[in-house]
Formats: C-alpha cells, sequence, structure tokens
C-alpha cells in the first residue's frame, strides 16, 4: 500500500525510538525491521532515516557507539538514553491519544452511518 | 557519495557520516544482493540526501562543542600548570627560610654517631653523660642530650636538642660553660610535622678547663636566664 509520506513522518521517531528501546541497532537494522514487521508498509529511504537519527543523536536522545561483529565488520550503533525512554514514553501517549482520537471519530461515523 | 558530502558543510563530521553511509551500502549489497548500481538507484537522491544530513551538523554547533573541548583542556593543563609551580616555590620557600621537616630524633642519632667519629678518635678517655636536662627559653624547650669532656685536652662537647617557637641559633651561641662562650657551634633547624621549630645543635668548647669536676652552664640574655651545674664524674645535674 502505498503510504502518505506526510503521516510517516511524523511518527518516525517513534518507531526508531520503540526498536532502540528494545536493542541497540544499527541503520540498515532499523529500515530492514521496519519494513519486516510492519509487513513491507514502511520502506524507509536512508534520507528519512539518517537524518532522524543524527538529530536524536544532537538532542540526547540516542548515543552511538561502533562496534566489531564476529565476521570482521564494523558498524554504527545507536543507543538509547534516558532522556530518550522519556521522549519515547511522551511520543506513545500522543500516539495513542491521537490515533485513538482519529479512530473514534471514524467509528463514530460508521455508526451514525448505520 | 561525494555529491552527498559536498553538502555537509561541517568537515570533521563528514569522515564520519562517509563512514556510516558506506558501512550501510555494504550492508544492503551483501544482504539484498544488489549490485552498486541498483543500489545508487534506490537510495534516491544523493543531493537532498546530503542536505537533510547537513541540518543536523550545522557547523557553529561542531566548533562550538570542539571549542568547549579546548578550553576544558587548556584550563586542566593551566591549573595543573599553577599548582606545580605553587607546589615548586613552596618547597624552595621551605629550604630558604629553613623550613624542612626535620626528623629531630634521627637527626640527633646522626649528630651522634658523627661526633662520636670525629671526637673519639684519640683514643683519650672521654666522660660520656647523657644528662637529658631541660631548659626553657623564648617558648622554646632546650634539651642537653649528651654532654664528653675530654679531660686532658680540656674539651667538652654538648648536644642539644630544641623544640617549641623559636630556632634558637643566636641564643644557643649565648650558653656559657664554665666561663667561656662556646668556640664552635653546628646547627640543624627546621620544622616537625606538628609546625614545632625543632634543631640539633653541637657546640664544642676547646677552652674547657682541663681536669676539673663539674661543668657550670649559665645563660641570662633577651630578658630569660637558666644555670644549672653538672658532675662531671657522675654526669648528674647537681644545681
Amino acid at each position: 500500500m502505498k503510504m502518505d509520506k506526510g503521516l510517516v513522518g511524523g511518527s518516525t521517531v517513534l518507531l526508531v525510538l520503540t526498536l532502540l528501546a528494545e536493542k541497540d541497532c544499527y541503520g540498515y537494522e532499523i529500515i530492514k525491521t521496519l519494513e519486516e514487521r510492519s509487513d513491507a508498509t514502511f520502506q524507509f529511504k536512508e534520507g528519512s532515516l539518517y537524518p532522524v537519527l543524527h538529530k536524536l543523536e544532537n538532542d540526547g536522545l540516542v548515543t552511538a557507539y561502533r562496534q566489531k561483529a564476529e565476521s570482521g565488520r564494523e558498524r554504527k550503533y545507536y543507543h538509547i538514553t534516558p532522556a530518550g525512554l522519556e521522549a519515547l514514553a511522551e511520543e506513545t501517549e500522543q500516539w495513542n491519544a491521537f490515533s485513538g482520537a482519529v479512530n473514534k471519530v471514524i467509528l463514530g461515523s460508521k455508526l451514525s452511518a448505520v | 557519495m561525494e555529491e552527498v558530502l559536498h553538502q555537509i558543510r561541517f568537515a570533521p563530521d563528514r569522515k564520519k557520516i562517509r563512514q556510516e553511509l558506506s558501512e550501510h551500502m555494504e550492508d544492503r549489497m551483501e544482504e539484498d544482493g544488489m549490485s552498486e548500481a541498483r543500489l545508487l538507484e534506490a537510495m534516491g537522491d544523493p543531493t537532498e540526501l546530503g542536505i537533510q544530513l547537513n541540518r543536523q551538523h550545522k557547523p557553529w554547533l561542531g566548533w562550538l562543542w570542539m571549542g568547549s573541548w579546548t578550553i576544558l583542556l587548556i584550563t586542566v593543563i593551566l591549573t595543573a600548570g599553577i599548582l606545580i609551580f605553587g607546589w615548586m616555590d613552596q618547597q624552595v620557600e621551605k629550604n630558604l627560610t629553613g623550613n624542612i621537616d626535620l626528623d629531630l630524633e634521627r637527626t640527633y642519632a646522626s649528630m651522634s654517631k658523627y661526633y662520636d667519629s670525629k671526637y673519639n678518635q684519640s683514643g683519650d678517655i672521654l666522660y660520656h653523660w647523657e644528662p637529658d636536662w631541660t631548659v626553657t627559653v623564648a617558648d622554646t624547650d632546650i634539651t642537653f642530650r649528651k654532654i664528653a669532656y675530654d679531660r686532658y685536652d680540656g674539651r667538652l662537647v654538648v648536644i642539644l636538642t630544641s623544640r617549641g617557637v623559636c630556632s634558637l641559633t643566636s641564643n644557643i651561641l649565648e650558653i656559657h660553660c664554665s666561663g667561656e662562650g662556646a668556640s664552635m657551634a653546628e646547627h640543624h633547624t627546621g620544622v616537625d610535622e606538628e609546625g614545632n621549630r625543632v634543631g640539633v645543635h653541637l657546640l664544642t668548647y676547646e677552652r674547657f678547663p682541663q681536669d676539673t669536676e663539674t661543668a657550670e652552664f649559665r645563660y641570662d640574655k633577651f630578658g630569660e636566664a637558666f644555670a644549672f651545674t653538672i658532675d662531671l664524674a657522675t654526669g648528674e645535674v647537681i644545681s
């Protein structure tokens, strides 16, 4: 399904922080996980993800470190900070309130149509 | 890649971004089995990516961050330097004013040994006494630790230790023994851990009468006085 970029854009921070709260990830790992979990609904481009990651790092919501994998590959991993966890909680709350409200309106109109 | 990096104004971050994006591309090519050409197409407009990234890598913030580290480093170095110079200054001052830490008992022991090797060579019969007699002058305790008398040469040697407020080097020279002042005096002064002025003093009286029974010590200067006599046969303080 073709997603409205505007809709996705606002939730990018929420999605990224949610994944990082579960485990530290590197950039491409985030893109892949989002794609898998959303049944290919979210297909983030580099241009959408990396600027967001760098902004989160600048704002202190995540930190980054380099790590070597057993294959010898070195990657830049992102780690959520306590401040990041707080922001995530806030974003989640906002999302629930927002989506809840939207659902109520949608369902409401359906009911009245019935 | 170059098109992306061209948009990044803050030069120090270019290297890190190059590294992260290269690794990202390697990852994608490996896992998705893409060729480089297809990947570049899939990644979209490099200039646009560069512009977006540049918004997060503002030069002025970058320089400010690096600048603050430099300032911190300079501050640490300056502080360390000041502390070191201050300490060195203190050490020099200590030595200049004779404020060296002095272990009184150790110094007395070395003086004692030194005296033994210096004066005891002639093989003359020397009378050694350790009266441990203390008098107080100028808020400082003077203890007569060791007295050695060479009957035949008429030489009396006294080792004193002092502890208190003054170092007493000039006062001690005024201690007369049987009417004569000391012909030689050696002083080692300093400060002990409690901050008292301490000293070990070796006085030699060459013109001491030969073959006498007693040594009479007198001091009367600067408003204070003491006097006592030592029996040279027993080493006891008589009066």
